[in-house]
């Protein structure tokens, strides 16, 4: 079933741009199938469940978009409790937490946070106030997933976030973070632009809409893993079509001048504009992209790299971006020297636990 | 291929042959389609795992929910892969760990205990004049608090196989996989698409708890309706994310519903007692 599906198809299809009436069984077998590997199943119930093209929509695949938005919303709930938990236990602490990501969604109630599936929570908090947050959880009940030696030390010294924590009852999985980025990189961002007049909702502290923004697009533009990148994107889509977005849009454009990640939102306005038909300036108009390396990632790399990966859609093409932007983000991670020394190790690391079992990497 | 299930349906991009051939022999009787509720495949990941001690995988779009297992166990792998696609998807119904026999349009919901005969009464039944809505999961509505029919095979498991086998010998019934992590399996059919086309959603008139003992005589115990409300929670599929939804599909079941525990070691005789007493007319 290789490239059986053009990514145009399915970026209309969630946009509410598809002629219905024209899908047959087969199509739509196939686009619940891609929409459900993407994580766009739900999205594309919230999408359409207020609209008349319903109606097109065959019993059987609206039950699958229901039970989709059915997961979405309960996942959004148990969201909604951890945060107010882990704000009451921060806050104990003189701690002020700020939700990132999938979790400030929630909270913010933003348009994309419906349908939006969540798999862990992310909070950031001030830097100094990092191993006073971590002990508050342990005593609170969350424990570290186990890792390596090696890994525990790449997480506090090298990461912007602590081990992931995860709660040993309800399952929920946490990530604590000082930063946006890893600040060995060089490439992190300034933390003050971000934090600065963060936002008090109901159950907890978001950043304001720009810095909500702008997070995402550096999410999606600095990591090797872009296997969610298609959802990322709409999540950009939605959040930049709200009714104020072409202020929003200016202070986000603004933001991204003084924290030096013009590149990365231009790389995204392109994309929105090609998929989404998202009503966001032509990058190179405002001239975002400068050199032709950068044009070509934008145009011809990301576009193709952020494809769901399933089997429809990839192809050789989507592949080779895959893997252009794979070894992109790992190389941005760090400085080179401290890179090859990062992979030598955990190559090592691998090779002991295949050889003489997962225990033996451990110490 | 599309496996039409009746309730739901899954196309199959790729198998082994004789996952093919089994597939074929317990759904083969099913109309064609062209909707596919689910995409799974059988695949073999690794190059050198299809020559030395053959692996096989199974996918549902493009994730694999299970741990590769020897090529020869394809099909119940498939079985069990396609009970995961319904499990982890399906929140518009209640979905319970349980068998459902269904007699005089009254069906019997059966809690899965490990080792309780559950597969082998159904399957005894099911060859013996009732219809099995169900080996695995009951599908129930949240409005009605019915039960909906699946067109699935039962998995019999070691022992129970030869005893059916035995007593319905021209009974479909697939080629034994060993050494699985069940035992040795066999998918054995109990209802011809013809019958099932005409099946309907039915109420349900008792959960019964069946608990096999060897030599036992059969006995017969009214069980409390709240532990049996928290069996059920413990044992549903999906309880967890439907919450209020759930709680008062499962309130609306058992408020209609007798409930047992049924020890016993001779098949007959427990059929005959939820003939009689429980699905009688």
């Amino acid at each position: 079933m290789r490239g059986k599906m053009k990514i145009a198809f399915l970026a209309d299809f969630i946009t509410g741009r598809s002629h219905l009436s024209e899908f047959t069984d087969e199509t739509w077998s196939l686009l619940l199938s891609v929409l459900r590997e993407s994580k766009l199943l739900a999205a594309a119930y919230f999408a359409y469940y207020e609209s008349d093209k319903t109606s097109c929509i065959p019993h059987w695949v609206w039950r699958h978009m229901q039970s989709a938005a059915k997961l979405a919303e309960r996942q959004k709930k148990q969201v909604l409790f951890e945060c107010t938990q882990m704000s009451a236990i921060l806050e104990a602490e003189g701690v002020t937490p700020v939700f990132l990501k999938g979790a400030a969604y929630a909270l913010a109630g933003t348009a994309n946070s419906q349908g939006r599936f969540l798999n862990d929570i992310d909070v950031w908090v001030k830097r100094e106030y990092l191993l006073k947050a971590e002990a508050a959880l342990l005593s609170a009940g969350w424990k570290h997933e186990e890792m390596t030696e090696y890994d525990d030390h790449y997480y506090r010294d090298l990461a912007h976030e602590l081990p992931p924590f995860f709660h040993p009852i309800r399952g929920t999985v946490l990530d604590l973070h000082h930063n946006l980025y890893l600040p060995i990189s060089g490439k992190a961002p300034d933390i003050n632009l971000y934090t600065h007049a963060s936002v008090l909702c109901a159950k907890g502290r978001v950043f304001r809409r720009e810095a909500m923004v702008l997070h995402s697009v550096i999410h999606l533009m600095l990591n090797e893993d872009v296997s969610r990148g298609f959802r990322d994107l709409f999540d950009l889509h939605l959040l930049l079509s709200a009714p104020d977005s072409s202020e929003l849009i200016e202070r986000t454009v603004a933001l991204a001048e003084q924290d030096n990640k013009l590149f990365e939102l231009g790389c995204c306005f392109y994309m929105l504009r090609l998929f989404f038909n998202t009503a966001v300036p032509d990058p190179f108009a405002l001239n975002l992209l400068r050199g032709s390396w950068q044009t070509y990632l934008c145009k011809h790399i990301y576009p193709n790299a952020v494809v769901p990966d399933h089997s429809a859609l990839t192809h050789g093409v989507t592949k080779f971006a895959k893997y252009v932007v794979y070894w992109r983000g790992h190389i941005l991670k760090m400085p080179i020297i401290t890179f090859l020394k990062h992979v030598v190790v955990k190559s090592c690391l691998g090779i002991m636990g295949l050889v003489f079992g997962k225990d033996s990497a451990r110490t | 291929m599309i496996i039409n299930a009746g309730l739901y349906s899954f196309k199959l991009h790729t198998a082994t042959q004789q996952a093919l051939i089994n597939a074929n022999t317990i759904y083969g009787d099913a109309p064609n389609v062209d909707r596919a509720d689910f995409s799974i495949s059988l695949k073999t990941e690794s190059y050198i795992r299809r020559w030395i001690r053959p692996q096989i995988k199974f996918f549902a779009d493009a994730s694999s929910p299970f741990k590769p297992m020897p090529r020869s166990q394809a099909y119940p792998l498939l079985e069990w892969g396609m009970n995961w696609c319904i499990s982890a998807h399906v929140f518009d119904h209640l979905l319970l760990h349980a068998a459902v026999l269904v007699k005089n349009n009254k069906a019997i919901i059966f809690p899965a205990l490990p080792g309780s005969g559950k597969s082998t009464l159904s399957a005894f039944l099911g060859l013996s004049g009732w219809t099995v809505y169900s080996d695995e999961m009951a599908v129930i509505d949240f409005q009605t608090y019915t039960v909906r029919p699946l067109y699935r095979p039962v998995c019999l498991k070691n022992n129970s196989i030869d005893i059916i086998e035995k007593r319905f010998p021209t009974a479909t019934v697939t080629p034994r996989c060993f050494d699985t992590i069940k035992g040795t399996v066999a998918h054995v059919k109990t209802l011809k698409w013809s019958d099932y086309a005409r099946l309907e959603s039915v109420p349900i008139a008792a959960v019964v708890f069946p608990q096999y003992e060897k030599n036992a005589q059969t006995s017969i115990t009214l069980v409390n309706q709240t532990d049996t409300f928290q069996y059920l929670v413990d044992n549903a599929f999906n309880y967890h994310v439907l919450g209020e939804t759930g709680f008062c599909a499962l309130s609306g079941v058992l408020e209609k519903a007798s409930t047992y525990s049924a020890v016993y070691s001779d098949l007959a005789d427990i059929a005959s007692f939820l003939d009689n007493e429980v699905c009688s007319q």
